[in-house]
């Protein structure tokens, strides 16, 4: 992208004053970075204020009331905004005690962290701000620095219920990152990749093709890594670092005004985007449930390895953003549904709930689904009365590849120049199921 | 033409300058400063710079360790410790001239082998004329990896010098031992941190378990269907997974010297695809299961024993073995779940109705 900004705006337009912009100009890295990042901002940022809306919906359904009905006419859909105004013309208050540097830093701390995990998550087929070959470990390791931000607060507040707020987040975020991460193998490793794009295409076709429906292991393991989402994203029932009968208001109990709507921000951020990392790890991510722009129907949706620009391929690419941001907000809206159903446990009992069931039964699924794998035990989508599907096919399976045949005087090097995934990019969408069959995980 | 002066900036070049310098500056803000908590911060942002010039040579792998390890886990860690310690005696740390001049010492001598170590490397320090002729880094780094780590070097498979191939068998043992270590770290720290038993007092009298509630009496018959039961899944199973491990024949019936019947059988369990065999043997191992589970009075082992057999139906149907097998399979499973159920519902009140 930043080279066709370069070479195709830019450059024309600083000809006009006689001027010219080098292919690899930092300038087009520039703007296309803005690009991203613009896009990215106003998904956290607008997500925030529907979810906030739709979280005083959900509550008052939920305890039989109406939630907010007046701001903006119908609905109150506008009271995110009047709160938001609310706490821009709050007083921004440090107390005495705070480290006033770390006070003031922490919630851009954990905004960042929260926001730097959109990175890697493709909203459609190749719609990515930057495809990362290790998507989900980036995921991994950057949501585990939103606690950083909290541990910040906690500290600097100078207050001993943010202390012991953010000691809480410390503990539970720290154990759950265990669970989660052997949750998120799973799909990785029935895809043979950690490239999220990779995952996500694999799962094309019909609904039977997603990862929830491989095999009654991964089944399992969604409802265990959604478990582990909501408590490591701190929502209730796992908000111990709140916890407002405990402990006034836990880790931002000093905070106010706009810093104290950043913590906000990035608690629905992260709350949205595990919701996405679920929706592409199991259910399919941009892929709908009937595949009408893909091979089987339409045939118009972009292939794995296709870089020419299709009108086709941008509408599927359209629906399929429309695809992921409804299972994400499926997802997000369940963890509201959770919130006001169920009450909050006690510290050991996030321990006990952390310790003896997740970590236990993750590993167990984690056990089952290799088994299954190694097997070559078939999947739902196998045994469904559908052709095969999937249009992925996984890139890192050149590490095995057949050795390239000597270059002889009669037989130039110039297949050796090729790149090597020319080999995959002739495997046809409907023998790919075949493909990754015989790729088998790479044995 | 000429080119904007702006515009002929090296982008790569700038975001490592840009790198550099944090990772720099908070440093030596870590030096600077004298509040354990804040030195902490510091080393988080100087840790995260160093990830962003991993990510920028394209060592994406590296990058997101250096994220998940340095960044987050030690950091965390360190401000446990931090917290937990910091009485107003450590959080602001003065330190004395003899500290700052062995610290000078140690870290001039080390920076100075770090200097000579890099300098040493030729393409390091010289030049290149084809600058735009270097091709970004493949990112594509993850297999190799994890392929090293299992034992197994594809980036050095033909070494040019044959005798240095054995010395390519990867990093399996390293890996391995560190394995090892944090394993008995991790036992170690939960045997530590374990709950103490009570050996005897009212602490025990109160940690005993409540008095399990009253069971009402099994009648002999389902004690015998489902011991019998258990006994007849155990040796299906068994069956089945001696079906699976033996060996496929070649060799026609008259070689083998058996008759044509047993042949038939013989050809008819190889028709089925490789995976039916363990399925099923899994299957009536689940079954087995289940049937404990119905022993100890839980209503929904009962509805798992008839789903499994409508499952290893349905499993039976798509391994293309034929109707009568599909009948065979449900007259020995169904069917004698489904006499369970109707003996559990033969006396007054119901033993099913006292079920959990």
């Amino acid at each position: 992208m930043a080279r066709y900004i370069n070479a195709t705006l830019l450059d024309p337009f600083a000809g006009l004053f006689g001027y010219h912009v080098p292919v690899d100009s930092a300038v087009g890295y520039f703007v296309a970075a803005l690009i991203h990042v613009l896009l990215l901002l106003q998904v956290v940022a607008v997500g925030a204020l529907v979810f906030i809306w739709l979280e005083r919906k959900v509550a008052g359904r939920i305890q039989d009331r109406l939630g907010p009905t007046r701001v903006g006419g119908r609905f109150g859909w506008l009271q995110t905004l009047a709160d938001g105004l609310k706490l821009i013309t709050k007083e921004d208050i440090t107390p005495k005690d705070a480290d006033h540097l770390l006070f003031k830093l922490a919630p851009y701390v954990s905004f960042a962290a929260g926001f730097c995990a959109y990175i890697p998550l493709p909203f459609a087929n190749g719609w990515v701000a930057q495809e990362v070959n290790v998507a989900v470990f980036f995921f991994v390791a950057v949501l585990g620095l939103e606690v950083f931000g909290v541990i910040l607060a906690g500290y600097a507040s100078g207050s001993k219920w943010s202390l012991f707020g953010g000691m809480r987040e410390a503990a539970q975020v720290v154990s759950y990152e265990v669970p989660i991460g052997i949750c998120i193998v799973i799909p990785c490793l029935i895809a043979g990749s950690l490239n999220l794009v990779t995952i996500g295409n694999q799962q094309a076709g019909f609904f039977t093709n997603w990862f929830i429906f491989h095999d009654p292991f991964t089944f399992l393991v969604f409802w265990v890594y959604f478990t582990c989402a909501v408590a490591s994203v701190n929502r209730a029932p796992f908000d111990l670092a709140e916890a407002e009968s405990e402990l006034v208001a836990g880790f931002h109990t000093e905070y106010s005004g706009l810093r104290w709507s950043y913590f906000f921000m990035a608690e629905y951020g992260s709350m949205f985007s595990v919701s996405l990392l679920a929706a592409i790890l199991f259910f399919g991510g941009w892929n709908g449930p009937i595949p009408i722009f893909g091979p089987q129907m339409l045939d118009i949706a972009y292939g794995p390895n296709d870089v020419a620009f299709s009108p086709g391929g941008m509408i599927a690419n359209f629906f399929g953003v429309m695809n992921v941001m409804l299972k994400a907000v499926f997802g997000v809206t369940v963890m509201m549904w959770v919130r006001w159903t169920l009450p909050r446990l006690r510290i050991d009992q996030v321990m006990t709930t952390c310790l003896k069931y997740c970590v236990p039964l993750a590993a167990f699924c984690f056990i089952g689904a290799v088994g299954w794998k190694l097997a070559e035990i078939p999947f739902l989508n196998d045994l469904a009365p559908v052709y095969k599907q999937g249009i992925g096919v996984v890139r890192e399976s050149w590490v095995l590849r057949e050795p390239l045949p000597v270059p002889s005087a009669e037989n130039p090097p110039a297949a050796e120049a090729a790149p090597p995934a020319e080999a995959t990019e002739t495997t046809a969408a409907p023998v790919a199921a075949e493909a990754r069959v015989a790729q088998g995980g790479l044995r | 033409m000429m080119h904007v002066p702006l515009a002929a900036l090296d982008w790569q070049a700038i975001f490592f300058y840009l790198y550099a310098l944090l990772a720099c500056g908070f440093g030596l803000a870590v030096l600077a400063s004298s509040n354990i908590v804040r030195m902490a911060f510091y080393l988080t942002l100087s840790l995260g710079a160093t990830a962003g010039l991993f990510f920028l040579a394209g060592a994406e792998f590296i990058g997101a360790m250096q994220l998940l390890i340095y960044v987050g886990g030690t950091l965390v860690l360190l401000i446990f410790g931090v917290m937990l310690t910091a009485q107003d005696r450590f959080i602001s740390m003065k330190t004395g001239a003899g500290e700052w001049v062995l610290g000078a010492v140690v870290g001039a001598s080390l920076l100075l082998l770090l200097l000579r170590a890099g300098m040493s490397v030729e393409s390091w320090t010289t030049p290149r004329a084809d600058r735009s002729a270097i091709a970004m880094a493949d990112a594509r780094t993850t297999a190799p990896i994890g392929m090293a780590l299992s034992g197994v070097r594809v980036d050095k498979l033909d070494p040019e010098n044959q005798r240095l191939a054995r010395g390519m068998s990867g990093y399996l043992l390293p890996f391995v031992i560190i394995s090892m270590h944090l394993l008995v770290v991790l036992i170690g720290a939960g045997y530590m941190a374990r709950t103490k038993r009570v050996a005897k007092g009212a602490l025990a009298e109160q940690a005993a378990p409540a008095v399990p509630k009253a069971r009402p009496r099994r009648p002999k018959s389902v004690t015998a269907g489902i011991v019998s039961g258990i006994v007849v899944n155990a040796l299906l199973a068994l069956f089945c997974f001696a079906v699976a491990v033996r060996e496929r024949s070649t060799q026609s019936a008259a070689e083998q010297g058996i008759g044509a019947w047993l042949q038939r059988v013989v050809d008819w369990s190889d028709a089925a695809p490789n995976w039916f065999w363990p399925t099923l043997g899994l299957l009536f191992l689940a079954s087995v299961l289940l049937l404990i589970v119905v022993y100890n009075w839980q209503r929904w082992g009962v509805v798992g024993l008839i789903a499994t057999a409508l499952v290893q139906a349905l499993i039976v149907w798509n391994a293309g073995l034929g109707w009568l097998a599909v009948v065979a399979l449900l007259a020995v499973t169904l069917v004698p779940a489904l006499v369970l159920v109707g003996l559990l519902n033969a006396t007054k009140p119901s033993l099913w109705s006292q079920m959990d």
